[in-house]
């Protein structure tokens, strides 16, 4: 099972499509083998009882919807149940009457290079960018391994310095003697996509 | 997805005789029928539209093994404007072991909890299940519910596929006079249950 980091890069979202191409531009050079476009979707379905319940599909698990329970404090661990697709419509009849409270979708291409993937795609809400993520999986025995490896070629390859900082606070507080799953992967989008949320909600309470 | 099921009981003194006719009326003859035994946990919530949903939840293995996988099953109301088989809506998916605390965090109450073993048989597309209902207790051994097994044949297809009811309602036909699979009102199964 190939470990997997999600970055989140910060930069304006004007700026992103330009950023993008030069991040792809980057790949290019090294030639790489071209994959599908990777496609993640996010619903987020806000339950009266204020728990919020996100439901994640991603093209890389074709036959897998994943659905997280938002923690009421942070102190609580995320609750991922891990189905097959029939889970997605089930969701509905689970969540019959719970309003959807929105979507997000992450749109992009994927390069297959040696031992490593990488993911490039932008984050859009009702077809208006958001956000840029770079998702970078590399096949090793363990996290200790993968770490050193993926930053090394987010910085040398991507030529992002302060990829630290990118990662999200799952992957930080996570034992790096740990195993991945895909659960891992999902957790990882789950923060970055939250963290644009947050972003949004406190750039609309300052133009109020 | 809909289901079209039909159900019957079978005494626990004559089931090996019908098992044996089974065997022969389904695929795969010449194997032994696929035996299972499973927990199955009834979960109900009240939505906020005021609707109740209810959903079951099966785990292969009997408490306290809790490594499997689960099943998830969302199943509607008996359509009773049918007349051959009854109908209901069907979902269902396989998920992680997590599901009864996924469940429970999202409001769902445990109603009841039965143990399930039985067998399962295949014909094409229709699926035969004979099964003995227990009920866990704490003082150990899991007591029987009836001194009878239940049967039922079932098949999921899309809505409105009248040739399905139909071939389950032929194939139930040729339990007679073994066991009679009538279409029971609602009000009866929920008492047999």
């Amino acid at each position: 099972m190939p470990i997997t980091y999600v970055f989140k890069i910060s930069i304006a979202i004007d700026q992103i499509p330009q950023f993008r191409e030069t991040l792809e531009k980057r790949i290019q050079a090294l030639k790489p083998r071209q994959l599908n476009q990777f496609q993640v979707q996010a619903v987020v379905f806000q339950a009266t009882n204020q728990t919020a319940i996100h439901q994640y599909l991603h093209s890389d698990y074709s036959s897998t919807c994943f659905s997280l329970i938002e923690p009421s404090t942070p102190q609580q661990e995320i609750k991922v149940l891990t189905g097959d697709i029939g889970l997605a419509s089930l969701q509905r009849r689970i969540l019959d009457g719970e309003k959807k409270a929105l979507q997000l979708d992450l749109i992009g291409s994927a390069f297959k290079l040696g031992d490593f993937q990488i993911k490039i795609g932008t984050i859009t809400q009702n077809s208006s960018n958001r956000g840029l993520l770079v998702e970078i999986s590399y096949c090793a025995s363990n996290n200790n391994d993968a770490y050193g490896v993926i930053i090394e070629f987010v910085e040398s390859h991507l030529g992002l310095s302060n990829s630290y900082e990118m990662l999200s606070n799952y992957v930080k507080r996570k034992a790096p003697t740990a195993n991945y799953t895909p659960e891992d992967t999902i957790i990882q989008y789950y923060d970055h996509f939250n963290s644009l949320r947050s972003q949004t909600s406190q750039l609309r309470s300052q133009i109020n | 997805m809909n289901e079209y099921f039909l159900v019957g009981s079978v005494l626990d003194t004559v089931k090996d005789g019908f098992l044996e006719i089974l065997r022969g009326l389904c695929d795969n003859p010449e194997n032994k029928p696929i035996e299972f035994l499973e927990t199955e946990y009834i979960f109900s919530k009240i939505n906020p539209n005021g609707s109740s949903v209810s959903l079951r939840a099966r785990r292969v293995g009997s408490p306290p093994d809790q490594t499997q996988h689960c099943h998830l099953k969302y199943v509607g109301g008996i359509d009773q404007k049918t007349d051959k088989v009854m109908v209901r809506t069907y979902n269902d998916c396989l998920t992680s072991p997590n599901l009864n605390e996924y469940l429970m965090a999202l409001g769902f109450n445990l109603e009841t909890e039965l143990i399930v073993k039985g067998y399962l048989f295949h014909k094409g597309h229709l699926k035969v299940v004979v099964s003995k209902i227990f009920q866990p207790s704490s003082a150990g051994e899991p007591q029987p519910v009836s001194n009878s097994h239940l049967v039922e044949i079932s098949r999921t297809g899309p809505p409105g596929q009248t040739t399905m009811g139909e071939s389950v309602k032929q194939f139930a036909d040729l339990f007679k006079p073994f066991v009679r699979m009538e279409r029971v009102s609602q009000v009866v199964e929920e008492l047999n249950f």
